[in-house]
């Protein structure tokens, strides 16, 4: 019976938006497959992010340096492609484990396409003739666009993110609830 | 975010440090503008500080002041106003210069040149000899490490 309260205390207690990703969260990336999946997305997005953001260069020498102007833009990429691996790395989960579960695709999609998009076009003054040329005044408006308001189209990137770690975090502590439930339905 | 802003704050003053003001190498600056009418203005007004021998002074203040893409800040106006924060410069040559758009055609050359020279956006870097051989190519901000790379191989070959 006291078994039994503590495990229902702590379904409710996942329930708690914290509680719910912290919970999932821990249950995920105890498997060490799943760290290796997210680490592996964060650092290809990272990278991507970085030579977008032209803070990366390749050639002529492998160099990364950060002026002033960038810090605010690298550290809201930098949150972005650690959470886009942890997101990616629960819906894999999801995918391979919870055959009754639905990925938030709509969420996943939205936030990670915001986050590349927003990226992408820290680079879009450096197309400025190609985008003209292929896209007339739209791609140079397009380009405006995205390039001043690149700070709060990443913020709200993260924020979809965030709901899309949620929305997969309350999916997977639901089901455990149901399990659970039917688990105490069996044995009665 | 803005690279050629990050160029002239970060990177083109170490390169000027350690290659221009030295005598190793030159600059030359060429317009290639693209981003909508007032980088055309921008352009002309810089050309038109360069009559005067006060380009660079111009460029610096250009890139101090520099406002968010289209949005009006490097509109005709805007230039006359920069132009009065350059010591020497004779705003009554400036403005009569700028309002005659005599640097239209020529910041089009520089365009047309950057076009077939196949770049695509700005900033761009063509680094060569003295005699326009070895030519090296860096498009975007790059950092100093990377010119100094390039600027280098060039004085050493």
């Amino acid at each position: 019976m006291k078994r039994e309260n503590k495990i229902t205390s702590l379904l409710k207690s996942g329930l708690r938006p914290h509680l719910t990703i912290s919970t999932s969260t821990r249950m995920v990336f105890s498997n060490w497959h799943y760290v290796v999946i997210a680490g592996v997305i964060s650092t290809i997005f990272w990278i991507i992010f970085s030579v977008f953001d032209q803070l990366l260069f390749f050639t002529p020498v492998l160099v990364f340096y950060l002026p002033d102007d960038a810090v605010t833009g690298f550290i809201l990429s930098t949150i972005t492609t650690v959470l886009l691996g942890i997101v990616v790395g629960m819906n894999v989960y999801v995918l391979r484990h919870s055959k009754g579960l639905k990925i938030n695709i709509k969420s996943l999609f939205s936030g990670s396409t915001l986050s590349v998009l927003s990226s992408t076009c820290a680079s879009c003054s450096s197309l400025g003739s190609l985008l003209v040329s292929t896209f007339g005044g739209i791609g140079v408006t397009a380009s405006a666009f995205l390039t001043n308001y690149q700070t709060p189209l990443r913020i709200f990137s993260i924020a979809l993110l965030i709901w899309a770690l949620y929305s997969i975090s309350n999916k997977l502590s639901k089901s455990c609830i149901l399990d659970y439930k039917v688990d105490n339905q069996k044995q009665g | 975010m803005q690279f050629c802003d990050r160029f002239a704050k970060v990177t083109e003053p170490k390169i000027n440090a350690t290659y221009i003001q030295t005598g190793k190498a030159n600059m030359i600056f060429k317009n290639f503008v693209t981003h909508g009418p007032d980088s055309i203005t921008a352009a002309m007004a810089a050309q038109c500080a360069n009559d005067q021998g006060k380009f660079w002074n111009f460029y610096q203040i250009l890139y101090k002041n520099q406002g968010s893409e289209n949005s009006g800040w490097a509109n005709t106006y805007g230039m006359k106003k920069f132009a009065l924060q350059i010591p020497g410069l004779d705003i009554q040559k400036f403005n009569s210069c700028l309002d005659s758009s005599k640097y239209k055609l020529f910041v089009n050359k520089d365009n047309t040149l950057a076009i077939s020279s196949g770049f695509q956006g700005t900033p761009s870097f063509v680094i060569e000899r003295k005699d326009g051989s070895s030519r090296e190519t860096l498009l975007g901000a790059y950092p100093f490490p990377s010119f100094q790379a390039v600027i280098d191989k060039k004085l050493n070959e």
